[in-house]
């Protein structure tokens, strides 16, 4: 397959077709809700993590302090990623704050998919049932994705 | 391995007078990445090499030891540095927490 993502004139590249970007706008749609509404789920946990597992009292400052900051992050990349995926073009072009929204958006879309889907380490390990599913074809795209875009930003480190 | 703490009681009432006070927890605390099977390797190492400058080689085995070891101690410091560096990870979707270093 043809590189999805491209550097040009320091701007990174995302090659998406219509279907695709809408593809993303939906998923990045379902994103904002579960981060704005979460409901106690292994999703939400994996979402937002407990930061000290072993320490209740700890644990519960430190949510009571930065939980919000976190909702606020997410839900700030996901809305600078609707913003340039609305565009008409085929080409989409970002700048280096734009692509870090992008690839930790996509990231937090597989993060709940994976979740859901119960994901094993190798894919190979997917059994034909799981690999079949729409879903997980969903997932493994989003992962393609992301390590394109991976690849295309460890070059500019 | 075991540790050696510091005596809570004086042996002798001729010693300083007894001080009412919890010790200061001057541990460093470690900020840990647990493996899981969703994050990419290539991510991860991305994440590394991004949040703490970490060079592609020093970034590349820490990613290995969580992906074969189960976890990796990739900061040590002070707590609020610490948590800072577990929301970050937090914000670009890696599993981490933070513990004293032990």
């Amino acid at each position: 397959m043809t590189a999805i993502v491209t550097r040009s004139s320091g701007r990174y590249v995302l090659h998406l077709g219509k279907d695709e970007r809408a593809l993303l706008a939906r998923l990045l749609g379902e994103l904002r809700e579960l981060v704005n509404d979460p409901v106690e789920s292994s999703v939400v946990r994996r979402l937002f993590p407990a930061v000290y597992p072993d320490d209740a009292e700890r644990e519960a400052e430190y949510q009571r302090l930065m939980r919000e900051d976190l909702v606020s992050s997410r839900l700030a990349a996901v809305d600078v990623v609707e913003s340039v995926l609305g565009g008409s073009g085929r080409r989409v072009t970002l700048d280096d704050a734009q692509m870090q929204a992008f690839v930790q958006s996509v990231n937090a879309v597989r993060l709940v998919l994976g979740t859901l889907l119960d994901v094993t380490e190798d894919e190979d390990e997917a059994s034909p049932e799981l690999a079949s599913s729409p879903e997980y074809q969903l997932y493994a795209y989003l992962s393609w994705l992301l390590d394109s875009a991976i690849q295309a930003m460890s070059r500019e480190l | 391995m075991s540790r050696v703490r510091a005596a809570t009681s004086s042996p002798s009432v001729l010693d300083v007078p007894d001080v009412d006070e919890t010790p200061f927890d001057d541990r460093p605390w470690v900020v840990i990445v647990w493996n899981d099977p969703i994050n990419l390797m290539s991510y991860v190492t991305f994440v590394l090499q991004k949040l703490f400058g970490y060079g592609l080689d020093k970034a590349t085995a820490l990613m290995l030891d969580v992906h074969h070891k189960g976890k990796a101690v990739v900061a040590s410091g002070p707590r609020e540095q610490s948590e800072l560096h577990v929301f970050r990870l937090h914000e670009h979707g890696l599993w981490a927490t933070m513990e004293h270093d032990e």
